[in-house]
Formats: structure tokens, C-alpha cells, sequence
């Protein structure tokens, strides 16, 4: 059986590395989204779950409602990714931008076909805002539905509706033929 | 009006997980819990080295010193990972004479 959060934040108060890393892990792939959501570089978003992984821990036992662990953590990377954004956009004159990172070489069209389409995907989100991006990602790449992301994200479920709605909008006019359809599931 | 509770067709965003490193969790969790681990470690350091300095000052002490309420704060400060200020120090050894 799984652990809940709660028993997992227990136990992490009480020293236990295991319970700290679990949770940790239970909460990557949408705490890096968020990252990567605000900051639109991988790297950047890896280094500030880094920092708000750390943040998190040291800060365990401020965290009121250990059963919505979850959405406290968000609320740490999301400010993390904006004080580094801040820093970001401090130091560079550039506009903050998706980067598709590294395009390997096209040793097969499909590979390059899936690269291309990768790089045209991060473009397209880049031009979203940050909690557009968020929404879009944690929907319809995550699965999350409305509900869950209203109580991670702290908005309203019309809210988190509105923002796919105009996400989606906005990227399948950018993408035109990329943007795939599928039935959508709430 | 725009009706928000139908939006767009879902778009199939999957070719971004094909990018994702599956050892990226890993690294970035380790990492953060290394670096915890780091930071607690100068006050593990500090506090242990405090322990010594107050322990060897009680071992070689004179019986006719009352060190103990001394030896009990050294306790409290190391058990909270507290580093005494100058003040604190002076304040906790007042009065001990060697």
C-alpha cells in the first residue's frame, strides 16, 4: 500500500531520509513542470527544484496540512522559479524562451521528425504565459484534471479551465498541422 | 460568452516526455539531499567542537568549580544545533574558576 503524504511527512519530520525521498520523488515530475512552466530552460527548472527541494525539507515542519504536501511544495518551486526568473531576466537583455536544447543529428527522418516537432512544441509553449504553460502542461501532459490543479496551482477551477482553453487556442494556432488532437478527458 | 467548461481538443503533447532524462529525478532529488546533508554538517561540526572544548574544561576542572549548569546549556545548544554567541559563552561560564 502507498503511503499517504501525511505519514510521509511524519516520518521525514522525524529524520527518516527514506519518507523524504519518497515524497520528494512523488512530487517531481509535476514540481519540474512548474519549473519548467515559469523558467522555459530545462537546466534552470532542474536547478530550482533543487533549491526548493532543499527549501522544502529544512522547512518540513512548517507545513501545515502535511495531507496537501503536494501543493505546498508547488507553492515553494513556484516562488523559487520566479525569484529566479527575476535573476534571469536581470542578467540577460534576451527574452525568456523554451529551448528545445540540444537537437541531436537526424540519423533517421523519424528521428528528425520527432525532434523537429519536439523543438516546434517548446517554441509554441514558450510563447504562452507562465501559468498558461503550467496548466497546459500538468493537463494534458500529466493527465491532472481541473480539480487537482486548482488546489496545486491555488486558483479556481474556472480559472485553470479558462487557461487551458486559451492555451490550447493559442498553440494549435501556432502549430497548425503539429497540433494533435485527442479526446480530452474532463 | 465564451464557454469555457468545452475547450479545444486536447493536444497530444507527448513527444515532450521522449526529452525528459529519466535520471533527471534522481540527480536533482540526490543532489538536494546532499546539499542538505552538507549544510547540516558546519553545525554538527561546531557543536561537537564545543562539546570537546566544555567537556575537557569540566574533565580538568577543579572539583570546587560548579560547572554543571554550564555543562547542561553546552548540552541544550548542541542538541538544538545552536552556536553560542560570545556573550552566551561568557554568561554560561561565569563564575567557573579553574
Amino acid at each position: 500500500m502507498t503511503d499517504s503524504d501525511a505519514s510521509l511527512v511524519a516520518r521525514a519530520r522525524q529524520g527518516d531520509a527514506a519518507a523524504a525521498e519518497a515524497l520528494l520523488r512523488r512530487h517531481f515530475r509535476a514540481a519540474y513542470l512548474v519549473a519548467l512552466g515559469r523558467l522555459g530552460n530545462r537546466a534552470d527548472a532542474e536547478d530550482v527544484c533543487q533549491d526548493a527541494f532543499m527549501r522544502c525539507l529544512d522547512r518540513l515542519h512548517e507545513c501545515r496540512e502535511p495531507a496537501r504536501f503536494g501543493a505546498w511544495l508547488l507553492s515553494i518551486v513556484r516562488n523559487a522559479a520566479h525569484n529566479r526568473g527575476d535573476y534571469l531576466r536581470i542578467r540577460s537583455t534576451e527574452p525568456l524562451e523554451l529551448h528545445p536544447g540540444v537537437r541531436s543529428p537526424a540519423r533517421a527522418d523519424r528521428a528528425a521528425e520527432r525532434n523537429e516537432l519536439r523543438a516546434t512544441l517548446w517554441q509554441a509553449l514558450g510563447r504562452l504565459s507562465p501559468l498558461q504553460r503550467e496548466v497546459v502542461l500538468l493537463h494534458d501532459l500529466e493527465g491532472w484534471r481541473h480539480a487537482e490543479i486548482a488546489d496545486r496551482l491555488e486558483v479556481s477551477e474556472a480559472m485553470s479551465r479558462r487557461h487551458l482553453s486559451d492555451a490550447r487556442k493559442q498553440l494549435r494556432a501556432m502549430l497548425g498541422d503539429y497540433a494533435s488532437l485527442e479526446p480530452d478527458h474532463d | 460568452m465564451t464557454d469555457y467548461s468545452r475547450p479545444p481538443g486536447r493536444i497530444d503533447l507527448r513527444v515532450l516526455d521522449e526529452a525528459l532524462d529519466p535520471s533527471q529525478a534522481d540527480r536533482v532529488i540526490h543532489a538536494a539531499l546532499r546539499r542538505r546533508a552538507g549544510h547540516a554538517t558546519p553545525w554538527l561540526a561546531a557543536a561537537a567542537v564545543l562539546l570537546l572544548i566544555g567537556a575537557g574544561a569540566l574533565l580538568t576542572a577543579p572539583r570546587r568549580a560548579a560547572p554543571n549548569e554550564a555543562a547542561g546549556l553546552i548540552r541544550d545548544w548542541t542538541v538544538a544545533r545552536h552556536v553560542p554567541t560570545n556573550g552566551e559563552l561568557l554568561a554560561a561560564f561565569r563564575g567557573y574558576q579553574p
